[in-house]
């Protein structure tokens, strides 16, 4: 009696028999490829919804078109700064107007910010 | 709560040297952080600063929380 291939264990590759287990193994590849690059897009937009890195690696801020408020290490101190920036041939660079406050005085900015709007109210 | 400046703007310490002002130019609410000096007994303002509209003031406060979690992170 001749044998089955139906009875060939699923180890073996014997191509004919196998035809439909492959295409099953060839979708559920694919749709792992799928999963993983959902996952990192999603990763990725997360990450950018918050901040964007700037030319020295700096967390950028955007306050308007070329000024940013910045995030960044100097000397292993962390600064927040607030800067204009300037477009040097399609590259964004930090340009002299603005300031890099260490964390005491971004604190301090902060603490006061409820005085500073009020004395905002009443010059508007 | 505040102290007037050289200009007439209101001043906020920020440290011995660096305020943040909020004052009146051509006729728009600016709000300055700015580094001041000592010329002869005055305080005067310096170059190192940023004099903010209230529109960049405003997107300053509103992503406050994001820059502080960005300083936690390098922190």
């Amino acid at each position: 009696m001749p044998k089955s291939k139906e009875f060939i264990s699923s180890s073996e590759s014997d191509s004919d028999s196998d035809q439909p287990k492959q295409k099953k193994k060839k979708v559920e590849k694919k749709e792992k490829k799928e999963k993983k690059e959902i996952k990192k897009e999603v990763k990725k937009a997360e990450k950018s919804s918050s901040s964007t890195k700037g030319p020295g690696g700096e967390h950028m801020f955007q306050l308007s078109t070329m000024r940013f408020a910045t995030v960044s290490e100097f000397r292993g101190r962390v600064m927040v700064g607030i800067r204009e920036y300037y477009d040097a041939g399609g590259e964004l660079k930090p340009g002299k107007k603005g300031i890099s406050l260490t964390l005491e005085q971004w604190t301090s900015l902060k603490e006061q910010m409820d005085e500073i709007d009020e004395a905002v109210k009443e010059l508007s | 709560s505040s102290t007037k400046g050289p200009g007439g703007e209101h001043m906020f310490q920020l440290s011995t040297m660096r305020f943040a002002t909020v004052s009146e130019f051509r006729g728009r609410v600016m709000v300055g952080i700015r580094e001041y000096y000592d010329a002869g007994g005055e305080l005067k303002p310096g170059k190192k600063g940023i004099s903010l509209t209230l529109e960049q003031w405003t997107s300053l406060k509103e992503q406050m929380d994001e820059i502080d979690e960005a300083v936690k992170e390098l922190s």
